[in-house]
This record gives structure tokens, sequence and C-alpha cells, in this order.
């Protein structure tokens, strides 16, 4: 098997496994849209990390469904309206959930395999 | 700047999400797009670049899609075009039914009007088939009832008869196809020893009679072969009611006798609940009081019999006819059995009341075809107003078969209201009518509402619904979609071909409306008539009181008899306001009457035993056939028979003198024609033993003993004093009231015999009564075409009416160019009569056709009665232009110059 396929089945299941951690986290502290919230994960990752619009708001409407984003739509005054995404209780304690495992996730990852902070 | 909206919608647009949940992410992500554009641009892309950069973006097209797809899959609802083609069954038949409630409710009066129609033509239906459920579908209730038959003799006239005991025993004997066979005989019987004397009908019945029919007594036993012996110990088998009524429900039936014929029966075994067979008998006895009878022509005994297993039907007659054929050879003249009818008991106690059941059940049919015809009359009207409404939908894109499923629900759910409201009428309905019913329905036990009845209903709805719906669907979804929804005006809508159907169902209502009132005309004429028709008596101011004694078969006991009558028409002359009372053994129109062959006699000839009698009776030439009646001098008088030649029995008859006769008109004329019957010798002996000759005397007007629609018989009346029979009926008449006499002749009766319980009528009932089948039948018919007159009526009168409003612009051109208010109404009349006319004349053909089924049911108005059918006609006719005289008003009254702006 090429490694370049094994890589891009990494990539991609890894991105799955973290994107609504990642969303979520974006949210936590105060409510932000979808350009945004793209935008900062592309940046925070320094360009490791990108979602695009196809793959971005899917995965919004479905948090969205469970219950743990908001979205609403905001107008400011002189802008067209936008549409912003809260965290909802259930939606903190899911990403503190979450947090959890990921976190221990990594550490027994770094057990395995030795890797360690540099 | 691109347009973001365009490249998103094109690459969401198979989803078909919810318009409105479309709009929002389609607006969501074009300002992402925006926004990375405008971004680009900043950082000093080129326009191609950003653009590029942006469509990016939507490069996993495919991924978005799926994406969307399952999270927005639990909200996708219906597009708002309803009827566009889906797959959901169950949620599109939920929403079919939904929407077709809030059609129903939009127009409340329609619906309730619909649902009433549709209630009254399902429920006459209903009813009528429940009573023919119970009477001819529901088998008897006995155990493998379809191998009871009913067994008669025929004589060379095909003529089906009672069987005579010689006969009968040749017959059992030779048919081996039956398991059993038994004869029996009902008649009233004066019974004491219960808790009370009482007058009920019963039966002398022979051993076999409880096993033929299959059911078996629940306390005590049956009548056992060797008490079928005359002189045996008499035995009495009584009814579950009986027992409870007249026995307090005793368990031990040992000391239990009754008595009547002045013989205690004993009590030997009680009947289970409900069995009455034939119809309302209370008790079984034995025929140790009724010895066999040599005589080939006393035809006294009705027979039943069980076919064995697996006998057929034409097996048992086949043998029973080649029995039958081979006895008539061996005994000639002494026999009239010809053949023998062998009939399924069911069929033979249903045969009266089949051909009148299924002209009802024709009637109520027609009756539900017009109660149809005006449903859909006004569900297209309906659908004429939501005309717009189907082609906007069908230009959206919804399916013809969507549509026709959308209208099929929603006349299912009227039909399904009416259903249920019907079956509340049929319910109700069966208790009216058995109520009404003259009791002379057998098995009205039987009739209810079963599953049968309920499956009938429902398969009736259903057809009805289908017919409904696939009208009313058809004709409004075939319009031309373009046509509909360029039309601004209603006078446009519902269009030509619209009315064109509600034309032909209001012609066809009018026919089967014709063909009923045509039924029911000729029915009240058939009763008009026979009420006109003279009975041969006096009916007014007359009571009649039935009574029954003890069979007087020695000399003191005849002489007791005579006497007891003597002092009770004593007592009842002294009532005030009683002038005249007679007795006769059988009254007219009540029933059971006695006839048979007598012998003419020479001068100082007599026989002296029954059996010369038969050999004598060979000759035809001295041979005669009357009814046989006994009465008593004043029975005539108080009956206003008339007296047409010699004299009436008087106080020189005794019973030692020469026994007198007294014979009708009829009998005179046709056994004696142009000659003089009074002196004539007759020995009729065979119907009380009594061998004494009888000489005529006088000749009385004849009686329609029969009913009022059946020629006299001719009749020989003997004299009470020197023939008393037991079976007498006393009758009553003077100025007095007939409710004021009834109780004081039940007094007189008392004060002379306690014990013997009499039944009063005034003769006006008894005539009444005779004629209760043909009144009840008339009362059917006519309530059924009277509804179906009003429904065709409702029918024409909606349909002028909705052409008057959907013409409104025409009429108002018309008088714009000078037409006169007269010219108007006329146009709109002479529509109304061009549609009536049309359905009369083909209501006249069908009414000409089928009249001819009710023949049996007329009497002296034949069933092209022309006056009938023209009076039906032109009613009809006359009330539809009735019905169509307030739209033509409305018509002339249009304005106009407001019609002209009318919508």
């Amino acid at each position: 098997m090429p490694m370049a396929y094994i890589e891009s089945i990494f990539d991609r299941e890894l991105k799955k496994g973290s994107a609504e951690l990642l969303i979520l986290s974006l949210v936590e502290h105060r409510p932000r849209h979808g350009y945004e919230i793209s935008k900062l994960i592309e940046e925070r990752s320094e360009g490791v990390l990108r979602f695009n619009v196809a793959s971005l708001y899917p995965l919004l409407y479905r948090l969205e469904r469970r219950g743990w984003v908001d979205g609403r739509w905001v107008e400011k005054a002189g802008q067209r309206r936008r549409r912003y995404y809260r965290l909802t209780t259930e939606g903190k304690k899911v990403l503190a959930a979450q947090r959890h495992t990921w976190r221990e996730f990594v550490i027994a990852i770094e057990r395995v395999t030795g890797l360690e902070h540099a | 700047m691109p347009d973001w909206n365009k490249e998103i919608r094109s690459r969401l647009a198979h989803l078909r999400l919810e318009p409105a949940r479309e709009a929002e992410i389609v607006e969501e992500l074009s300002q992402h797009l925006e926004d990375l554009y405008e971004e680009k641009l900043i950082e000093g892309s080129s326009e191609e670049e950003a653009l590029q950069a942006a469509l990016g973006e939507l490069s996993g097209e495919r991924q978005l899609a799926n994406e969307l797809r399952v999270t927005e899959s639990q909200v996708i609802r219906e597009p708002v075009v309803l009827g566009a083609g889906r797959v959901n069954m169950i949620a599109d038949l939920w929403q079919d039914l939904l929407y077709g409630f809030r059609v129903l409710l939009r127009q409340p009066v329609t619906s309730i009007i619909a649902v009433l129609t549709l209630a009254l033509g399902i429920g006459a239906n209903t009813a009528i088939f429940s009573v023919i459920n119970g009477l001819l579908l529901r088998p008897l209730p006995y155990p493998k009832s379809e191998q009871v038959m009913k067994i008669s003799q025929v004589d060379s006239k095909g003529q089906k008869m009672n069987f005579s005991d010689a006969n009968f025993d040749d017959i059992s004997a030779g048919a081996t196809s039956f398991e059993a066979m038994a004869q029996y005989s009902p008649r009233t019987f004066s019974l004491s020893g219960g808790s009370e004397p009482v007058r009920a009908p019963g039966a002398t019945v022979t051993s076999g009679f409880f096993k033929t029919l299959g059911v078996a007594p629940i306390m005590g036993r049956a009548i056992q072969p060797e008490e079928d012996r005359a002189g045996s110990a008499p035995v009495i088998v009584v009814s579950y009611n009986f027992w409870q009524r007249y026995l307090g429900g005793a368990s031990d039936l040992s000391a239990k006798t009754l008595t009547f014929y002045d013989q205690p029966h004993q009590v030997i075994g009680v009947m289970p609940q409900g069995f009455s067979f034939p119809a309302g008998v209370e008790f079984w006895i034995s025929r140790s009081l009724s010895p066999k009878l040599p005589s080939r022509t006393a035809h006294n005994w009705q027979v039943i019999g069980r076919l064995k297993d697996g006998a057929s039907l034409e097996q048992a007659r086949l043998e029973a006819t080649t029995v039958a054929r081979l006895m008539k050879r061996e005994q000639g003249d002494k026999s009239w059995m010809e053949d023998v009818a062998i009939v399924p008991l069911q069929e033979e106690m249903t045969a009266r009341v089949r051909p009148a059941l299924m002209i009802l059940m024709g009637a109520v049919v027609f009756l539900l075809l017009i109660a149809c015809a005006n449903v859909v009359n006004l569900l297209l009207a309906q659908a004429a107003a939501r005309q717009k409404e189907v082609s906007v939908r069908l230009a959206l894109g919804a399916t013809r078969g969507r549509m026709i499923r959308q209208f099929l629900t929603e006349s299912l759910l009227l039909v399904f209201l009416g259903a249920g409201l019907g079956l509340l009428l049929a319910w109700w309905g069966i208790d009216t009518l058995l109520a009404f019913e003259p009791g002379n329905l057998p098995r009205t036990g039987d009739v209810g509402l079963d599953y049968r009845v309920m499956l009938f209903a429902g398969l009736i709805s259903l057809l009805t619904a289908s017919l409904l719906g696939f009208i009313t669907a058809w004709r409004s979804t075939s319009q031309n979609l373009n046509e509909t929804l360029k039309a601004t005006s209603r006078s446009q809508l519902g269009g030509s071909t619209g009315r064109g159907t509600r034309n032909l169902l209001v012609i066809a209502q009018f026919a089967m409306t014709l063909i009923l009132l045509t039924g029911a005309g000729l029915m009240a004429r058939s009763l008009i008539s026979l009420l006109s028709v003279d009975p041969g008596f006096r009916t007014e101011k007359s009571v009649v009181m039935y009574l029954s004694h003890t069979f007087p078969d020695n000399e003191a006991a005849r002489v007791r008899l005579v006497n007891f009558h003597e002092q009770l028409r004593e007592r009842l002359r002294a009532i005030p306001g009683v002038e005249d009372v007679g007795g006769v053994n059988s009254f007219p129109l009540s029933g059971a009457q006695n006839n048979g062959t007598f012998l003419i006699m020479q001068p100082n000839e007599n026989i002296t035993a029954l059996s010369d009698f038969e050999r004598l009776s060979r000759d035809p030439q001295r041979t005669g056939h009357a009814d046989y009646r006994i009465a008593d001098e004043g029975y005539f008088k108080t009956m206003g028979i008339p007296l047409l030649r010699g004299r009436l029995f008087n106080s020189t008859d005794g019973p030692d003198t020469q026994h007198v006769a007294v014979i009708s008109e009829s009998l005179a004329a046709k056994r004696w024609p142009g000659e003089d019957p009074l002196g004539k010798l007759i020995q009729f002996g065979n119907m009380d033993g009594n061998l004494k000759l009888f000489t005529i005397v006088g000749i009385v007007g004849d009686v329609r003993e029969y009913g009022l629609d059946a020629e006299p018989r001719p009749t020989f009346y003997g004299y009470f004093k020197q023939r008393p029979f037991s079976s007498y009926s006393v009758v009553l008449h003077g100025s007095a009231d007939e409710t004021a006499v009834i109780p004081a002749a039940r007094n007189a009766l008392r004060q002379l015999d306690a014990n013997l319980p009499p039944r009063f009528r005034t003769v006006n009932e008894v005539v009444s009564a005779s004629i209760a089948d043909r009144r009840f039948n008339l009362l059917l018919l006519g309530a059924f075409a009277g509804t179906a007159l009003l429904l065709a009526v409702i029918g024409i009168y909606g349909v002028t009416s909705y052409s008057v409003t959907l013409r409104t612009q025409e009429i108002g051109v018309r008088m714009a160019l000078g037409a006169l208010p007269g010219n108007i109404f006329r146009m709109i009349m002479l529509e109304g009569l061009v549609l009536a006319s049309l359905g009369v004349v083909i209501g006249l053909i069908g009414a000409f056709v089928l009249t001819r089924l009710i023949v049996s049911m007329l009497f002296g108005v034949p069933p092209h009665d022309p006056l009938t059918f023209a009076l039906v006609a032109s009613l009809l006719v006359a009330i539809a232009l009735t019905a169509c005289y307030f739209p033509a008003r409305r018509a002339t009254k249009v304005d106009p110059l407001i019609a002209l702006r009318y919508e």
C-alpha cells in the first residue's frame, strides 16, 4: 500500500475525530460565525488543519441539530446579517468530556509511541 | 461580483430541501465565500484567483450534499406542492386525511348534507339487508339445518297440500334418503293446570319431530314412538318460556299435568330457550288423542324430514316421486297425491316474504344510487370551486394519480362518516321496522346487526366511496390546465363538460325516482282497490270473540256445548247496545279453515260407514267441494250476510230433526248451475264423523273468507245446534262502541266459565290485519320513494341553482342586449324541464319493464296502469318545475351592470 494513501486516510480520520472538539472549543467563550471559525482553525493550527465550506458547515449543522451549539442570525448596523454559533449548556458538558477523552488519548499515544513534547 | 447564491443553489438542488431551510443555508455559505473572496482580493490576488479560491471551497460538493442529506434528513418536509411525486404512502394518506377533514370543515353545510344523504342511503340498505340476512341468509337455528326439509303432497294440478296419515306412512316407509320424518299440526288450544288458564298455540306432533329438527329437551325427555299410538297416555313437551311462565320453572315435572280436551297431559320435557317451531308454538303434544285416519284425503298433517348425511336433495326428490307415482297407480282416486314436493325448510318458511323483500332491496339500492348522485353533484360543485387549487397543484408537479387519491380519500372520509351514521340509522330502523311489522314475517328474532350485515355495510360503503371519488376526481382533474389557470371568471370554471355530468346525474335520479314512485303508486292503488272490496260481511261496530272448547266426542258433551253457547248468547245479548249475537266455527280472514269433498245423496239413500263415503266419492257426478262451516241462527244477521233464497236456521231445527244447511251463492252457482239446490241432500260426515244427511234450506251471500284479494270460495254452513264444533267464534253487533262491548263480553263469559280464555278483536281489526302485509310493504316502499323524491328535488334544485350562478354574466349580457326577465325565466325553467322530462321518459321505460316484478303484490290494478304512470310522471315534472322556479326567479333579478362586473 503506497505510503501517501495511508497518510491521507490517517489524516482524514484524525481530522474527523478532532473536528468536533476544535469547533466546540472555538465557540466556548464567545459566539463566532462560520468563516471566523474556519479562519481561526487554519491560523491557530498554522495551516496544518483546514476545513473548507463543504466539510465545515455540515459539521456545524450536525452539532446544532444535536443541541451542542446554537446558531443565530445577528444583524449589525451597516453589515449583512451573519449566523453566529454559541456553545449551549449541553455543548459545554460535551466539550469537557471530549477534552478529557482527547487528553487521555494523547497521553496514551505518547506513552505507547514514546513521543514527548520537545 | 460572482453570484454565489446561484453556485450554491445549483449544488443543492437535487437535495430538495425545505425551501426556507435551503435559503438559510445558501445565504450562510455564500457569505462565507464572499468573505473569502474579498480577503483574497485584499491580500492581492487577482479576481480570477480569488474566484478560484472561493469555488475551491465547494470542491467537495459531493461531500457537502451527502453531509447535508444526512443532517437535514430529519427535517425534510412535504414540499409546498401537495401531491408532487413522493413515495411515503402512510404519510401521504395521513396528510390526505387531514387535508380531507379541512376540506370538509371548510364547507360544513355541504358536508353535513352529503353525510346525511349517504347515511340515509347506507342506513336504508343496511336495515333491509339485515332483514334479508336474518330471514333468508342465516341458517335456521338447528344443527345441520340445511338437511331439514318441508315435505308436501302435490295434487294433479300441481298444488301443494298437507299429508293424510296413510299417504305419510307410505312415503316415510319408501323414502330411504331421510334419517327422520315427522307429522305435525299446529292449532290453538285452551289449557288449564298451569298458573292460569291460557289460550295458546301448540302443535300435535309425532315422535320423530324433535329428532328431525335435531333439538333435544333441556329437561326431561322427548315424545317416544310408542306414544304416537292412539290411546297411549297423553304427554306434552313445553317451551322454555311456557315452562317459566305457567309452570314456575319447576325442576320436578312428574307432578305437572296440563289439561285440554278434558284430558290431563303429563308434562315430560322442556325445550331449550328460543326453540319454537312452527313459529310461535309453545308446546308439543303427542297424538294419542288424534287416532290415525285411514282416509287418504284427510289432509291434516304438515310434514318435515331430515336428510341422511350425504343424501342429496335430488336423490330424495327422485325417490319420493317414484314412491308417489307407484302409490297413485295402486290407490287411484282414493288418493290425490300425484307427486311429492321436497323443499328446504328455510326456503319454505320464507317463500311468502321473499318477493317483497327482494323488491324492497331493489328499492333501497335505487335509493342509495340516488343519494350517491346527489353527493357527487355536491362534490362536483365543490370541485368546481376548487378547480384553481387543483390546477395549481397539477402545475406545480402533483401527478394526476396523486390528485385522484386525494379525492378518493376525501370521499372515503365522507362515506365513512355517512356509514357510521347510517349504521346507527339502520340499528334504529330495524327496531322501527319490526315494531311496524304486522307479525307476518317469520324469524324476526333473527333480524339484527351481525357480522354479515356489517360486512355488507362496509362493502356498499366502499363501493359508494370509490364511485364518488372516481367520478369527482376524474371530472375535476381532466380539465385543461392552461385553460383553467387562464380563466379568471367563475363563469368559465366548472366548464360545460362538468355541467354535462351533473345534468346526466339529475336525469338518472329522476328516472330512478320515477320507477320507485310508480311501484309505490301501484301498490297504493292496490290497497285502495282492496279497501273498496266488499268482504261480504259487515265490519262496523262488530266484535269477534274467539273461543276454543274441548272437542265434543260424546252426546253429553255435545249437549253441554250447545247449552253453554245458548246461555252465552243470552248474556251477550243483554249487554246494552248489543243487538245481534251469532257464532261460527271459523271466523273469516282469521287463518286456517276447513274444506272438503261432500256427496250429493238421493232421497232415502244414506251410508253407514266412512268407507262407503270413499267408495261413492269416486263418482264425480255426485261429489262437490266446499269450505265447511258451522254457524248458528244469529250469525248471518249479525254479520250482515244477506239471505238470497230459502230460509236460515231457526227454532224448528233441533238436534233430532232433519239436519239443515245453508250454502253460499257461489257454491250454488258452481255445483248446481241452472238448478235449484234447495232441498238437495248432502253427506258431509267426513268433516266431523256424523253421518246424518244435511238438507239445503237456504242460499246466502258470498263471503271473502281467505282475504280481500281472494275470490270467495263456495261455502257450506251446517247448524251449530245439530253439529256442535269445538272452536267457536262469537260475533257481536249493535249500536254500542266496540271498546265498551269487549269488557262487558269478557265479564259475561267469566260468569259462565272462568276457565275459558277468550281473545277479542274488532271485526275492523280483523279486516285490517288481513291486509297488514300490503300496508307494511306500501309503507316501506312509499317511504323509500318519498325519500328518493326529496333527494331528486334537492338534486335538480342544486343543479339549476348552480347553473344560474355560473351563468350570471351570460344572463347579464342577455339582459343588457334586451332580453326580458320573462325570457330569462323561461330559459332557466326550460332547462330544468328538459332534464326532468328526459329523466321521466327514461324512468317510464324502466318502470314499464320493472313493474312486472311486483305483479304478485298488486290487486285490481295492472302493472302498466296508465293512470298511475301518468300521475307519477306529471307529479314528478310538476315538482321539478317547482324546484327550478326559485333559481329561475333569481335569474330574472340579475342586474346587468353588476353581472357584467361580476368577478
